[in-house]
């Protein structure tokens, strides 16, 4: 009975608008994002290497605070994370002159120095702009000509830089959180060692699949309540709620058919796209010799890629069947503009995020650092979205008792007494 | 007839625009937890016009036809001798003075925010988004009659301009924060004309 369901359950989707659409944007975003495969180039001695490699080093983790505190200072244009989500800070005068005090100290250099460190920056930008126009090649920019205090103590420099962290309002990169570690440019051998471990421990499908799943998890985390709400306001718009009521099915297994068959044709496609990377990967992997993972797609799709959509989707459906109005979207709207923006770092931003971000093929030394974080996000959201379909099952249990008729109904005869 | 009009959008208000509103000014007070709102500069400013507030205009204008969805309500309007395409003219300009309104104090608020900005060029751009995502979702609405439907076009629209600037041309949504206003009358022209094409599609379908 329950399969039956679900089966008439899938075809409601298919015969949805809606649906339609959903494809459409999955597709075109996929062929937008990871239309042409682009495969690892294996560095050479003499080849300039744009990667970067982590480091708990402190001289380097001051050098690079130093440098990014002189580029914030220059734009005013500060960015922070005070509760998590992406905040560009702009100071006023007296602020940024607490800011340039605070690298006047740490740095040791006087006004009239870094005045000059300034005057020739610029005149190294313009001719770098220059050259770089006359090549037509993007050329990375260049560091201030200014370093450290040699006599400061790591333990000094953090507490300089907190007080600038605390003028930010907190989240910066100067807080003491993010002074644990620094980016700092990869060596030759450090880049063969990334190309190894793309072709070693990823076997080269993994790198893609993390990829794949940060384009698509920026879909799937808005795409499928569209769907919910559709199908839920369905039965309502066809006034056919009565009717569905009347029927000798538990609620549950109606909510629940309804949720499967969303999450089928959510994931169905998405696994279907992954294929063409996954034969480009697979064909890249057998050139270099290397046993790929025929599974990766499908494994990083499952518990990766499919939290987000179930939460979308009970979103869409609690919410719906709660107030028996599209709200659903509004709300799932702005978590998924808040989750977008909060991502300040591409390549390994996981925290509490709805799309864990993994802009990068490779990198798997990042992987493995926030694997433990990316488990328990992927959990929480699992969790989150069971527990809203067991309340949808509930909201419609009682709305079939005719305990409950629904927010949007109870507040709508509330305003008509009061119209009367 | 006057007496009618302003009748009929006082319940409108009461009954169907409040909701929205409220939405509208959640979004809008939120907006300093999100983003800076203090020491900014033009393009800045330009930034939240485009990239945050273009969503008022899905959020106020999309449910213009949500009352209309019940059958029984849509007979009832339908039997007045004020036409229903009088009264869903109405709810539009309703919804288009109360977006112009927020929009009016988001902006005055931010200049009292120490933000240095052409309070117009600002407005402007930021009212002919919301016109642009606005207009797309209710000719969708109008010609699928599907509220989820309607409110994701214009997300599709967002979608497309956040990824692909050359696909839109002059319908980009961003171009402002880009330094080019060439675009924004093309968008609210776009939005206006959809805005028009929902209403005349509704009568012509009788929904």
């Amino acid at each position: 009975m329950f399969f039956t369901m679900l089966k008439k359950e899938c075809g409601q989707y298919l015969k949805s608008p809606a649906y339609y659409i959903f494809l459409l944007c999955m597709v075109v975003d996929y062929i937008s994002q990871m239309g042409t495969f682009e495969a690892p180039l294996k560095p050479q001695p003499n080849m300039e290497y744009t990667g970067t490699v982590r480091s708990s080093d402190e001289k380097s983790i001051m050098e690079n605070a130093l440098q990014e505190m002189l580029q914030d200072y220059e734009n005013n244009s500060y960015t922070t994370y005070p509760i998590g989500f992406y905040k560009q800070v702009i100071l006023d005068d007296e602020e940024q002159e607490q800011v340039k005090d605070c690298i006047l100290r740490i740095s040791g250099v006087t006004e009239q120095e870094l005045d000059e460190i300034y005057k020739k920056m610029k005149a190294e930008l313009e001719e770098i702009s220059q050259n770089a126009q006359a090549k037509g090649v993007a050329v990375p920019m260049p560091d201030y000509d200014i370093s450290v205090r040699e006599d400061i103590s790591f333990e000094e420099f953090k507490e300089e830089l907190k007080k600038i962290d605390k003028l930010l309002g907190g989240g910066s990169s100067y807080s003491e959180k993010n002074l644990q570690f620094c980016y700092v440019p990869a060596t030759y051998e450090q880049a063969k060692q990334e190309y190894d471990s793309i072709l070693n421990e990823d076997r080269v499908t993994n790198a893609y699949a993390r990829l794949f799943c940060d384009y698509m998890g920026i879909l799937l985390a808005i795409l499928p309540v569209f769907l919910a709400v559709t199908r839920a306001l369905q039965d309502r718009k066809a006034k056919a709620e009565q009717v569905i009521y009347m029927q000798k099915v538990s609620s549950a297994s109606i909510v629940l058919s309804r949720f499967l068959a969303a999450v089928f044709v959510t994931i169905i496609p998405v696994i279907l796209l992954s294929c063409s990377t996954l034969l480009q990967a697979v064909y890249f992997a057998k050139g270099m010799g290397v046993k790929s993972d025929l599974l990766a797609f499908v494994k990083h799709i499952g518990f990766w890629l499919l939290p987000t959509a179930l939460v979308c989707l009970s979103v869409g459906f609690f919410l719906t069947e709660l107030t028996d109005s599209a709200v659903a979207i509004l709300v799932q709207g702005v978590w998924w503009f808040t989750s977008l923006n909060a991502a300040g770092n591409l390549v390994g931003h996981v925290g509490w995020n709805l799309m864990p971000r993994f802009n990068a093929v490779g990198s798997n030394w990042i992987y493995q650092q926030i694997r433990g974080q990316l488990m328990r996000n992927r959990w929480l959201y699992t969790g989150v979205a069971l527990l809203l379909v067991f309340l949808t099952v509930i909201v419609f249990q009682q709305k079939r008792k005719g305990v409950f008729t629904g927010v949007g109904t109870m507040l709508g005869n509330r305003k008509g007494k009061q119209e009367a | 007839m006057w007496e009618q009009c302003l009748e009929i959008a006082r319940v409108n208000r009461r009954h169907n625009l409040l909701p929205h509103i409220a939405a509208a000014v959640v979004l809008c007070l939120m907006a300093p937890l999100l983003m800076g709102v203090k020491n900014l500069t033009e393009p800045q400013v330009a930034k939240i016009a485009e990239f945050y507030l273009s969503f008022l205009g899905v959020i106020l204008f999309v449910p213009l036809f949500l009352p209309d969805s019940d059958s029984n309500i849509r007979d009832v309007v339908a039997s007045k001798k004020f036409p229903i395409t009088g009264v869903r003219l109405i709810r539009l300009l309703q919804a288009a003075l109360f977006l112009l309104v927020i929009l009016a104090v988001f902006f005055i608020l931010l200049k009292y925010g120490e933000n240095e900005f052409h309070f117009g060029k600002c407005y402007y751009a930021a009212a002919a988004n919301c016109i642009g995502m606005g207009g797309l979702g209710l000719l969708f609405y109008s010609l699928i009659d599907n509220i989820a439907i309607a409110y994701m076009m214009p997300f599709l629209y967002y979608l497309i301009s956040l990824g692909n600037r050359k696909a839109l041309g002059k319908f980009w949504l961003m171009g402002f924060s880009n330094g080019s206003m060439d675009g924004k009358k093309y968008i609210a022209a776009a939005g206006l004309l959809m805005m028009v094409a929902a209403l005349l599609i509704r009568r012509a379908s009788r929904r």
